[in-house]
């Protein structure tokens, strides 16, 4: 299995899919949905990437 | 609040003890055995508890390294043994607290943990070549300008019926499929339409017949990207208990 695999793949599976476990997580997101703040952070943080786009890794 | 609180990072039925990559913060991983084995490492309460973890996800660099830890680690499993790996920033107090869940949730856990077994995950994303008819030159009069407009609409069309041809066509050759939105194009610089982003969930002994299907659908209108093999990130829901 390969290890260099595109961020942006990565991401569609590990924020909105994986077992979702509710209830007995110390840190409740709960009322927040992940991929809600997952888009917040791809928007926001890429503007900042786009100012210093070395030293991230987006293939 | 202790200082350190445990990260779970999949759940399998992996030996013990097995070789693990080192997890987030090239913390050592190991194993909670409670019949069900939980992949886990410790992290530091102060950046991964719901406040900080809020501001953290927000953050790109961040993001990117947790999910390349948890990544890295849920392939390190997967290998071995049948895995359900869990959605990134799935944390604990304590080892008690995986415990616990092991132990509420296994029925469900080993419902996922059958259905993915034998099994891989495939990402396939099919790409309209560059906006169909975009680079043509503005025409002069109206009629020729109508007419630029139609053969433009049929492309789109056309290479959006591609796209729903070809997932149609690996439907049939998987257990099971997801279909993802559209990727952002500032993360994925893709150019042209993003018509089909979608995992599909394969039998390994049809892996081959898989790819060479997906291969041969290629058409000129479109390209196809093949990704995996995946841990079965996209098939692990539990069923509601």
């Amino acid at each position: 299995m390969s290890s260099d695999v595109a961020l942006v793949d990565l991401l569609d599976r590990l924020l909105g899919e994986g077992v979702v476990i509710r209830g007995d997580v110390v840190i409740s997101l709960a009322g927040v949905d992940l991929v809600q703040i997952s888009l917040g952070a791809l928007l926001t943080s890429v503007d900042t990437m786009m100012e210093r786009p070395a030293e991230l890794e987006i293939s | 609040m202790p200082d350190e609180i445990i990260y779970l990072y999949a759940v399998t039925v992996a030996p013990d003890p097995i070789d693990l990559p080192a997890g987030i913060g090239d913390r050592p991983v190991w194993l909670v055995d409670d019949g069900l084995r939980g992949v886990v490492s410790a992290v530091p309460e102060w950046e991964f508890n719901e406040v900080a973890l809020r501001r953290n996800l927000e953050n790109l660099d961040w993001l990117a390294t947790v999910a390349r830890s948890h990544h890295r680690v849920v392939e390190g499993v997967v290998t071995v043994a049948p895995t359900a790996p869990m959605r990134i920033c799935t944390v604990y107090r304590d080892e008690a607290g995986v415990r616990r869940l092991l132990k509420e949730k296994e029925r469900a856990l080993n419902d996922v943990l059958r259905r993915v077994s034998g099994r891989r995950e495939w990402g396939v994303k099919v790409y309209g070549s560059a906006e169909a008819g975009d680079d043509e030159p503005l025409p002069e009069t109206g009629t020729a300008y109508m007419r630029q407009l139609q053969s433009r609409r049929r492309k789109v069309a056309d290479q959006a019926s591609q796209g729903e041809r070809i997932h149609a066509r690996m439907r049939e050759l998987s257990v099971a499929s997801r279909r993802y939105p559209e990727q952002d194009r500032r993360l994925s610089q893709h150019s042209g339409r993003m018509l089909l982003n979608a995992a599909y969930l394969v039998e390994t002994t049809k892996e081959k017949a898989f790819i060479d299907s997906l291969e041969s659908s290629a058409a000129t209108s479109v390209r196809v990207q093949i990704t995996g093999p995946w841990a079965p990130y996209s098939f692990v829901q539990l069923a509601e208990t």
